[in-house]
């Protein structure tokens, strides 16, 4: 039988009868204490990795679709509490051209010349932990726009491996 | 009479059987043909193709007027462009104009506009969406530690730099095969190499060195993964480190020429020098060569020959003979 059949049952014709739509919520309860799946448990949570810097390169065919969301990346920065540092973007852009002939067949004394011109902007910002960078950086790539793509280098700090470290100290004694 | 009767009769007849109700006829349909009671007329034209041309023309939809004109002017714009969006001008309240026209000719206007239809706009993004979306996200941000404010600080407590690369691109897939190089940056210091280890790490290391900042770069691109590539990485700092301060037995059989500095202990200046000072002396005290001759020979030596060294030199062999 159905749950809210059993309900409907239960609660007698007279009274009032109570519906809602999610029944489950009737007969649940919150879990305070942490829940063991057989001989394992929950991971603890791991601690945040830092970024001493994050380099961020545009590349697009629009220098002022690019230079918009620049502004809107280093807004946003600014919102979320992270240092900026240098923005930058390429004076000129680069140009890909390849010339090849015109005809199908023959007339080689005419050719046609193509074009593409790639734009770079760049930039910067400093300290940042990894749940901001994460953040940030989503929220970032989330609105490029099209003709963009980005390049996102991260340089993490951490501290020499552990094994070395006991080795230095055992070669220092 | 009765002709001018009939010829009444007969234009009475014609105007008032204009509005005939004709269910089954061919001829013209107009609407007021629909009203009963009055006689049909009949229409030899060819009115057939007319009649399906009429039909295929079908009136323009009434249109409301742009949404615009009813906007306040301190209406949430955010709820109106949630998303990014193509630009549509009935929606958008700004008098925009936009394309490239011949001399003595108006930009054209907004509406039926290709060129502001094709670039992506902003207009999801403005300064208050940008800030209540940004309200929203802070409390997935956690604080930069204060103590590592300063470069310094963060060397000394993280010395070594992971630095690696991601691309995001519009391309059929997210993988991009660049993003598996991994950079490994740690300045030589925090190692504590003792001067043979120094010299050999250097030696093992190569290019990979940078005098001036005393930093090492290992740069690992050979496995498909980045993880896979940090690994490698982390496990060649590892064995240089160890296999620097192994010295092997081979390692004593270094010649002169194998040397990377000159080393006058180990130079004929040397032998010469002491045969000089004690040229055909009886006594078995021998003089040996000051230090700053030494230094100076080695500076000579090492740095290269530069009006400073030369003079140098020049002082202390002076010196050393007494000759001044």
């Amino acid at each position: 039988m159905n749950i809210l059949q059993k309900i409907n049952s239960i609660i007698p014709a007279s009274s009032k009868r109570i519906f809602s739509q999610n029944y489950l919520r009737l007969f649940s309860s919150t879990i305070t204490q942490p829940q063991t799946i057989g001989e394992n448990e929950i991971a603890v949570p791991q601690k945040d990795k830092l970024y001493s810097r994050l380099e961020i390169e545009l590349k697009g065919i629009e220098p002022e679709v690019m230079r918009s969301y620049a502004w809107y990346a280093q807004k946003s920065a600014e919102h979320l509490g992270i240092k900026i540092g240098r923005c930058y973007a390429a004076r000129k852009s680069e140009k890909d051209r390849w010339t090849v002939l015109k005809s199908v067949h023959v007339h080689a004394k005419h050719l046609v010349s193509y074009e593409a011109r790639t734009y770079y902007r760049f930039m910067n910002f400093h300290n940042l932990t990894q749940s901001t960078l994460e953040t940030f950086l989503e929220y970032i790539q989330r609105n490029l726009p099209e003709g963009t793509a980005m390049k996102a280098t991260k340089i993490e700090i951490q501290p020499l491996p552990e094994h070395i470290v006991k080795s230095i100290e055992e070669n220092a004694k | 009479m009765l002709l001018k009767n009939i010829r009444n009769f007969n234009s009475s007849i014609y105007i008032s059987s204009r509005h005939c109700f004709r269910p089954y006829s061919q001829g013209n349909v107009n609407e007021e043909s629909y009203i009963e009671d009055e006689f049909r007329v009949l229409n030899l034209r060819k009115t057939k193709g007319k009649q399906r041309e009429n039909a295929k023309k079908s009136k323009p939809p009434s249109v409301p007027p742009p949404r615009y004109q009813q906007m306040a002017t301190d209406q949430d714009w955010s709820a109106v462009w949630p998303g990014p969006r193509s630009f549509h001008p009935a929606t958008v309240p700004l008098p925009l104009r936009q394309g490239w026209v011949p001399l003595h000719k108006t930009t054209p206007g907004k509406f039926a506009n290709a060129e502001l239809m094709k670039i992506p706009n902003f207009l999801h993004l403005t300064p208050p969406a940008i800030s209540k979306q940004c309200e929203a996200l802070k409390k997935f941000c956690t604080p930069w530690p204060k103590i590592l404010e300063s470069e310094e600080q963060q060397e000394k407590h993280f010395p070594v730099k992971f630095i690696s690369s991601d691309y995001v691109h519009g391309l059929p897939t997210i993988r991009n095969p660049l993003s598996r190089i991994v950079t490994i940056k740690l300045n030589l210091d925090n190692l504590q190499l003792d001067k043979h280890a120094k010299d050999k790490f250097l030696r093992l290391v190569g290019e990979r060195y940078n005098e001036q900042t005393n930093e090492l770069t290992i740069v690992t691109d050979r496995c498909p993964l980045k993880q896979q590539n940090y690994d490698y990485a982390m496990y060649l700092l590892t064995a240089l480190y160890h296999e620097s301060n192994i010295t092997e037995e081979w390692e004593n059989t270094k010649q002169e020429a194998d040397m990377e500095y000159y080393d006058w202990h180990r130079n004929k200046s040397k032998v010469t020098s002491t045969e000089i000072l004690n040229w055909r002396s009886t006594s078995d005290k021998k003089i040996d060569p000051p230090q700053g001759y030494i230094n100076s020979v080695e500076t000579l030596m090492n740095e290269g020959e530069n009006d400073y060294n030369l003079n140098k030199y020049k002082e202390e062999v002076i010196k050393m003979l007494g000759l001044s």
